[in-house]
């Protein structure tokens, strides 16, 4: 397969179904709204799904509320609480009156301790729900930070295993199958050009793989630094010289930035094959707008990087 | 305010607990303070949750787990090392308040106790904790820097021991395990059913599951109730204190600033706050040594452009971490400058140290 270095932010969502999944401080948000914005600007109708409401989702939803038709395909954006679809789940199967009670009763929270997974496996059949209902081409979901990514991804084998019959066990069913689905769904790691979150994504690619579920499509490099370009001869005298004017210690500084992103990226390329692996430059922004993020969106990073 | 040094801080305290949003850095802080610490002569131990593994080779940690192990420093003082294994810390616990082998065996071989260290939400945090109170009563140490688990929000490691306690009180299952008394017996119907109902759902196996859970826990939830409120009260006292680490960018400033609001808000203090990897700032000293002069003009454009960005990134962050800082009441804000190269040697952590330990 290809390794593409340069490569536009449609390619994280190939499938209907996609996972953005990263550990906290990567950008992971920031990436699914800027993967939903590409789409909608495609002309794709866009759902972006997330459990938690993070400050870059909230401002995405409140421009894109008030911006007009300058979207083709405007992305929606909805929360999933494991408990609410639970309540909204018991509701169609006519025990609407148990939901509340189980929750209440604080039932819910020992049986999703008894059966690790229930939870994720909640938001994943509401996924499915969404997919089946063909009411949107593309459906983003912004994995939790902080949550289990592996318990997330294994809930439906491993609640076949705990539950073998019942009501959940189909969902299981129907929600494995969607997973397996390389044609439906797929997942995107985002990560930052730096030791450990180069590491940790390594490592989880390698688990998710054999957990031989959904596919690895995509890893988003973000907040890729790149040194601006010098003539040749002004990087040469730069370097022979002891200067330490303030414009060329900034120069060094982001210099030696670019080196770590260089190496890391060539770390992350050696330790996972067959993945498409998309950067997106650093912005030079500490708070990024939607104007930002359509940046990232229609610029497809062009390295100015020296790594060939 | 009169001001403490960072210094002083370590020596009068007895538990400095770093806590902040995920990936700003808190792992590479708590071990630099604590070789900071070691260093000028107090015997530390830190308290850290999965380091990464450069950072655990910086530290000269091979095996490291969950009792201490020490790093040698030739310093002052000692430096140990103690790497948070929930499970074991847990089993630790059974064990202790547990009032017979049996009860022991029934409990570690349950699968609702086996699924809930990773699966019952602040209970990685509840241990952590667990762990600082077993440390702070060890004599070898008088300061512990506890790095805590990366979590959503604040709350979850605060709010931990609640949570252990009321999961433990579930009056469902409780019910359940006596069904003798008769005053209960209407709510136990109504259990009874909603049980059975769950069983339809998850199947049989599960809910027994969870029943034998609460029988086998009887008798235990004093032992941990008890527990709870004396680890609260250590982590509340004037012995224990907060640091909150950030970084500079917006986006993490909100969720740092959430964290803050919500310790103070529970009564605990935060010294200072760390704003780690900021853009490091480039005025100052112009010493020039002529080869600007031999830049063609592009480049000079190219040059002045760049530390235009910076510096405008600088100041962006260095307002609103001075905004986040004021908003908190905190006493001191500790300026870390990014040095654009990582850590990777103890040399490094060092540095660092001095940044937090001494700034300026």
């Amino acid at each position: 397969m290809i390794q593409s270095r340069d490569s536009s932010l449609l390619a994280t969502t190939r499938q209907q179904v996609t996972i953005v999944a990263g550990k906290g401080g990567v950008g992971k948000s920031t990436v699914s709204v800027a993967s939903a914005l590409a789409n909608a600007r495609a002309g794709k109708s866009v759902i972006l799904l997330s459990t938690d409401t993070s400050t870059i989702i909230t401002k995405a939803e409140k421009e894109v509320a008030s911006a007009g038709d300058f979207l083709s395909g405007r992305p929606v954006f909805q929360l999933l609480r494991a408990e609410e679809i639970l309540i909204e789940y018991l509701e169609t199967h006519g025990l609407a009156s148990l939901g509340k009670r189980l929750i209440s009763t604080g039932v819910v929270s020992v049986i999703a301790t008894a059966v690790p997974g229930i939870r994720e496996l909640l938001i994943l059949a509401k996924i499915k729900q969404l997919a089946q209902s063909g009411e949107y081409e593309k459906i983003i979901f912004d994995a939790p930070a902080s949550g289990h990514l592996m318990t997330l991804l294994s809930s439906p084998v491993g609640l076949k295993d705990i539950a073998k019959v019942g009501l959940l066990k189909n969902q299981a069913d129907d929600v494995e199958e969607l997973l397996n689905d390389r044609s439906r769904s797929g997942l995107t790691i985002v990560t930052l050009p730096e030791e450990t979150p180069v590491t940790e994504s390594i490592e989880t690619i390698a688990k998710i793989r054999e957990l031989k579920s959904i596919s690895v499509n995509s890893i988003v490099v973000n907040q890729r630094i790149a040194a601006p370009k010098l003539s040749a001869s002004g990087v040469a005298s730069i370097l022979d010289s002891r200067d330490a004017s303030p414009s060329v210690r900034a120069y060094e500084y982001v210099v030696s930035r670019e080196k770590i992103a260089d190496t890391e990226i060539k770390r992350l390329i050696h330790g996972v094959s067959d993945v498409e692996i998309i950067e997106l430059p650093y912005l030079y922004q500490s708070n990024l707008s939607i104007a930002d993020l359509e940046k990232l969106v229609a610029r497809e990073i062009i390295r100015e990087g020296n790594l060939r | 305010m009169s001001e403490e040094s960072v210094l002083e801080i370590l020596h009068s305290k007895s538990v400095v607990i770093l806590t902040g949003p995920g990936g700003v850095g808190k792992t590479s802080c708590a071990a630099s303070i604590a070789i900071g610490a070691a260093l000028s002569g107090i015997n530390t131990a830190v308290v850290t949750i999965d380091p990464a593994k450069r950072l655990a080779n910086a530290l000269g940690l091979e095996s490291i787990g969950n009792d201490p192990v020490e790093i040698p420093m030739g310093g002052a003082g000692s430096l140990s090392a103690v790497m948070l294994d929930a499970d074991a810390t847990f089993d630790a616990l059974i064990k202790r308040y547990a009032k017979s082998q049996e009860q022991v065996e029934a409990i570690l071989a349950n699968k609702v106790y086996q699924n809930l260290t990773q699966y019952l939400s602040g209970i990685q945090e509840y241990m952590a904790m667990e762990k600082i109170f077993e440390l702070h009563n060890d004599p070898r140490f008088d300061l512990l820097i506890v790095d805590t688990p990366p979590s959503a929000n604040a709350l979850d490691f605060l709010d931990a021991p609640r949570r252990l306690v009321s999961f433990l009180d579930n009056k469902v299952f409780k019910i359940i395990m006596s069904p003798s008394s008769s005053f209960l017996k209407p709510i136990s119907f109504a259990t009874r059913a909603v049980l059975k109902t769950i069983s339809k759902v998850v199947g049989a196996e599960i809910v027994d599951e969870a029943v034998a859970f609460f029988k086998d826990f009887e008798g235990m939830e004093e032992g941990f109730r008890a527990r709870a409120i004396e680890v609260g009260e250590l982590l509340k006292s004037e012995k224990t204190t907060f640091f909150l680490v950030t970084s500079p960018r917006t986006n993490t400033i909100v969720d740092a600033k959430d964290f803050g609001e919500k310790l103070i808000s529970y009564g605990f203090s935060i010294a200072r706050i760390i704003s780690n990897r900021e853009v490091p700032s480039f005025s100052g000293d112009d010493h020039e040594s002529g080869a600007l002069d031999d830049l063609v003009p592009s480049d000079l454009d190219v040059l002045s452009e760049n530390l235009k960005k910076i510096e405008l990134l600088r100041n962006v962050e260095q307002k609103d971490i001075d905004e986040m800082a004021f908003g908190l009441r905190a006493d001191g804000l500790i300026h870390v400058a990014d040095n654009g190269a990582g850590l990777s040697s103890i040399e490094d952590l060092a540095h660092l140290a001095s940044s937090i330990i001494s700034p300026n």
